[in-house]
């Protein structure tokens, strides 16, 4: 086949096509009168057979969804019957429980009291109280303008921290050059011997004062750290600074005997002080701070009660509407087992960092470390539920949900979450 | 100069307009769902929590081990 010349061949080509996929349905729909009949009877018994098979899938379709639905509606009813059961246990378990705590429990306190002696669970849910919060609670919210003044001084005390170890290691380093004099003299009484003696003591007196200030400079820093948490409550805040203030004073005690030593026994044993009060210091410190962590894991694990309690409302909402939300319900108790672990472990962790032993102390901070890692898995676990929830077209439950929460918690005005 | 095989391209074409067709389709046929709805706090990035991370930081920035080695170095200012 040949194209005169001047003529575009892949045009003639597609023109072709096109003409050929309109041109061949058309055919096959054109056919002669006996031909159409017996198409028509053929395309009628089809049809009949179609509509019979389809409607038979239909109702095998529709008893699965049926199964489905009572199958998921069972395993909804025996989980809320589960915490139920757990929540009358608690109950009975302990003399008048106020009756506002523990129906504000969720899954996951419910669970950790259940594993509690009757008198610990007792004085547990009696150190709870309920609050009405939204997911941006804090146990002691700090207005901005405070929040600044405390990262100032504690930048302040940090730099005084940098400049107070130079002195410190200057002062240190004199010391030991006189003390190499000091030796050389031996038991020398010679006048200049004696002259190195005072300078020795004077020079020992500067650098344990610098030791001091080194030290009251970090409790300053530690007991600013605790001012400016939001996770602890107003009385545990106060607390916590009155103990760092207790060692502040102990350290200020010891600064006064390096003040009035006179004699080299004299300054030993305010050294020696100096030295006590650090190291009790130290583990006190170690101690408040990784409490502080703990309250900053404990904050967390609230502010997703909150998001528990909202995803609990918006479930109500999508069941009411017929979807099969048993995934989803499975995902959380999944998660309230997670976070009552976590919990577990800090209510340990809590009481030994009460401790003034180091071994006692590590335990409590390898359990806050295992709590986290708790807590980040449950966090996971609740972005997938929320995601899950999401796909099901969830609907926000945009007010503020009780939690149970410790002691004196001053409570966030809740705000309304931000709709698109 | 040698013909195409021009029955061939007509077909390659015919099957490729089917193609396209069927790829629309299949386009068309799930819509995306558009999910406004928030359950109230945003989506975290990964699995580490910002104001767990910032109080870790706190703990190394309160730094209690300075305090063992002022102790132990206190040592050194004892007079003999």
């Amino acid at each position: 086949m040949k194209f005169k010349k001047g003529v575009n061949e892949p045009v003639v080509i597609l023109s072709i096509a096109i003409v050929l996929l309109l041109i061949v349905p058309g055919a096959i729909a054109q056919p002669s009168p006996p031909q159409r009949q017996a198409a028509r009877d053929v395309a009628d018994h089809v049809k009949d057979a179609v509509g019979e098979k389809i409607s038979g899938i239909k109702e095998v379709v529709q008893d699965k969804i049926s199964n489905r639905k009572d199958v998921a509606r069972d395993r909804k009813e025996a989980v809320r019957e589960s915490v139920r059961e757990k929540r009358d246990a608690l109950n009975a378990r302990i003399a008048n429980p106020d009756q506002k705590v523990v129906g504000s429990l969720g899954r996951a306190e419910i669970e950790a009291l259940g594993r509690l002696t009757p008198e610990k669970a007792k004085s547990r849910i009696e150190s709870l109280k309920v609050v009405k919060v939204n997911n941006d609670f804090k146990a002691r919210p700090i207005p901005a303008q405070a929040a600044l003044l405390r990262k100032e001084a504690l930048q302040k005390l940090k730099e005084e921290e940098a400049a107070l170890k130079q002195q410190y290691t200057e002062r240190l380093g004199k010391l030991k050059e006189t003390k190499e004099r000091l030796r050389a003299c031996g038991n020398e009484t010679a006048a200049g011997c004696a002259t190195i003696r005072s300078e020795a003591i004077a020079q020992a007196k500067d650098a344990a004062q610098k030791a001091v200030e080194r030290l009251i400079n970090h409790l300053q820093k530690l007991k600013e750290k605790i001012m400016a948490s939001e996770s602890v409550t107003e009385q545990e805040s106060s607390d916590r600074a009155a103990k760092v203030d207790a060692l502040i004073l102990e350290a200020e005690a010891a600064r006064q005997k390096i003040t009035e030593a006179t004699s080299s026994e004299e300054m030993n044993a305010a050294i020696r002080e100096i030295q006590r009060v650090t190291k009790k210091a130290r583990l006190r410190s170690e101690s408040q701070a990784h409490g502080l962590l703990r309250a900053e894991i404990n904050g967390v694990i609230h502010r997703s009660e909150v998001v528990e309690k909202k995803i609990d409302c918006v479930l109500a909402g999508l069941e009411s509407q017929g979807r099969d939300t048993s995934g989803i319900e499975a995902k959380l108790s999944e998660y309230g087992s997670t976070i009552s672990s976590a919990k577990d472990k800090l209510a340990s962790a809590k009481e030994l960092l009460q401790a003034e032993e180091e071994a006692t102390i590590e335990t409590a901070k390898t359990l806050i470390r295992e709590a986290k890692w708790l807590v980040q898995e449950a966090h996971a676990l609740l972005e997938m539920i929320k995601q899950a929830v999401r796909e099901l077209g969830g609907e926000p439950c945009a007010e503020a949900q009780e939690i149970a929460i410790e002691g004196d918690a001053t409570v966030t005005i809740p705000t309304p979450p931000v709709t698109p | 100069m040698k013909l195409p095989n021009y029955p061939a391209i007509i077909v390659v074409i015919i099957v490729a307009l089917s193609i396209v067709a069927v790829a629309c389709t299949s386009a068309t046929e799930t819509p995306v769902p558009i999910v406004t709805s928030q359950v109230g706090v945003q989506p975290a990035t990964g699995t580490e929590l910002p104001e767990i991370t910032q109080a870790e930081q706190d703990v190394e920035e309160i730094g209690s081990e300075e305090l063992a080695g002022l102790a132990d170095e206190m040592e050194e200012a004892i007079l003999s």
